[in-house]
């Protein structure tokens, strides 16, 4: 299983990557794609909405379940992937890369420190089985 | 999952790379690729599926005609030797027992199948009654493999895997030999065939169909299948409390048939009706979901919903309130609260990736 070291981590399978101009991109993890398997649809926030660590802002259905995303950090969404709401079986292929979900702009940069690192996302995903 | 039962093809499922689940007491693969390829699979060319989790038993001796003339509300002393009729036990409120498929192999000789989640409670339920007529029953579940071949293609992979073996040449019959029983029976509304064999067999007959070109397929695709297909899962549009006419599976009771357990209280004219659901823009129904009217009254709810990867939307089927609905059996628009939000959806007459 796939988990980038340079990505930070939730329990609720999302993850963060921290750009140098003050934001995030964020997405699902490889773990919560095979769980979920086929993607059929996407629900994801609009550009300018306001999303909140640990609050929902969208869903993610399959064929077999739906289920919920969690923001990993507070902030306002500056881009999303038109592209995945065009095409979500793409989500299933590349999780990390054109799987991406949205982009925030960062409120409060010491909410990074909450998140997961890879090895401790590693050391979590094998608590569940 | 150490407590589950493995099927004799547990190790070919792991070796293709299936993810096994924990269902009804086995562990099954829900999928192998993925549930939309396995899907398309069986509509398109074949598909190949391991049932052997499915309750197999044999009723035989005694007046074994006449004991599932009490238990299911069709004459079966009608059905011809080589014949396989769907039915259901009702209890004595006229809510179901099981569904079940019942074969004829001789006079007094059935072979029967029924759901894995039931077996135990149908074996209790159906003991005093077996007594009563003198009839033994044998429990082949664990010895029996059932893998189903389902698809357009079913009869030339057959041809392929097993040149010139027998098989039964209409839908409902079934054949045996070589210590095999090929049914033209199937869940997934494709042509095909199940095919029940010892264990000892499974193997070489599972890996012949394979190289033969048919595509594995897990319990995910068989669901979607079978919603697609508007058959009727039992815990979800049939139960003690949904009777078959209600839950859409009316033809299982035969108007001259008469002495079965729980006609007297069978609801015939029951107040919900089962009905197709097909989204006309985007979401997934999903069991539980309200259905409403265009103008925001509920009429029922969403009994299982997958998605539909031949149409490529939401689909599912729904118990509706008759009178609310005005459900007529032609399409109408509805639509289902997904989240708290109302998406747009029709109802219509399974099949729905025919309609």
């Amino acid at each position: 299983m796939e988990i980038p070291k340079q990505l930070r981590y939730t329990k609720e399978h999302e993850w963060a990557r921290i750009d140098e101009d003050g934001t995030a991109l964020i997405g699902v993890t490889e773990y919560a794609v095979e769980e979920l398997g086929d993607v059929v649809f996407l629900e994801l926030p609009e550009v300018g909405d306001e999303v909140s660590q640990g609050a929902t802002f969208g869903t993610v259905e399959s064929v077999k379940a739906v289920a919920e995303l969690y923001a990993p950090l507070t902030g306002e969404v500056t881009e999303r992937n038109e592209d995945l709401l065009e095409a979500p079986e793409t989500l299933n292929e590349g999780p990390y890369e054109e799987g991406w979900l949205i982009r925030i702009s960062i409120d409060n940069a010491d909410e990074v420190d909450e998140l997961m690192s890879a090895d401790e996302y590693q050391a979590y995903l094998e608590t569940l089985d | 999952m150490s407590d589950s039962l493995r099927t004799v093809l547990y190790d070919r499922h792991v070796a293709l790379g299936a993810r096994m689940v924990p269902f009804a007491g086995w562990e099954m693969p829900v999928q192998y690729t993925g549930v939309k390829a396995e899907h398309t699979a069986v509509r398109t060319t074949c598909g190949l599926f391991d049932v052997s989790h499915m309750g197999t038993v044999l009723l035989q001796g005694g007046r074994a005609t006449e004991a599932l003339e009490r238990l299911t509300p069709w004459p079966m002393s009608k059905l011809k030797p080589g014949r396989a009729r769907y039915t259901v036990m009702l209890n004595e409120a006229g809510g179901t027992v099981d569904d079940l498929i019942v074969y004829r192999r001789g006079n007094e000789d059935w072979f029967v199948i029924w759901n894995a989640a039931n077996h135990q409670k149908n074996l209790d339920w159906t003991a005093p009654i077996l007594t009563e007529y003198g009839v033994t029953l044998e429990d082949l579940t664990s010895d029996t493999a059932l893998i189903a071949l389902q698809g357009p293609d079913w009869h030339s992979v057959w041809e392929q895997a097993l040149p010139g073996a027998a098989f039964p040449d209409k839908r409902f019959t079934f054949t045996e030999h070589d210590g095999m029983l090929i049914a033209r029976t199937g869940y997934t509304g494709e042509d095909g065939v199940e095919i029940w064999c010892p264990n000892a067999r499974a193997i070489e007959l599972w890996d012949r169909l394979i190289d033969a070109g048919a595509t594995p397929c897990g319990l995910g695709a068989r669901d979607s299948l079978r919603i697609e297909a508007g058959l009727p899962l039992y815990g979800h549009e049939l139960s003690d409390e949904i009777g078959p006419i209600e839950g859409g599976v009316g033809f299982v009771v035969h108007k001259d048939h008469h002495g079965y357990i729980g006609e007297m209280a069978l609801q015939r004219d029951p107040r919900r009706c089962l009905a197709g659901v097909r989204m006309t823009g985007r979401g997934v129904p999903r069991e539980g979901y309200p259905v409403l009217t265009p103008d925001g009254e509920t009429i029922g709810a969403v009994t299982s919903g997958s998605y539909s990867p031949i149409l490529d939307t939401g689909i599912g089927l729904a118990l509706v309130d008759r009178k609310k609905s005005g459900y007529d059996g032609t399409s109408q628009a509805v639509a289902v609260e997904i989240r708290g939000r109302s998406f747009d959806a029709e109802l219509v007459v399974p099949p729905l990736h025919k309609n």
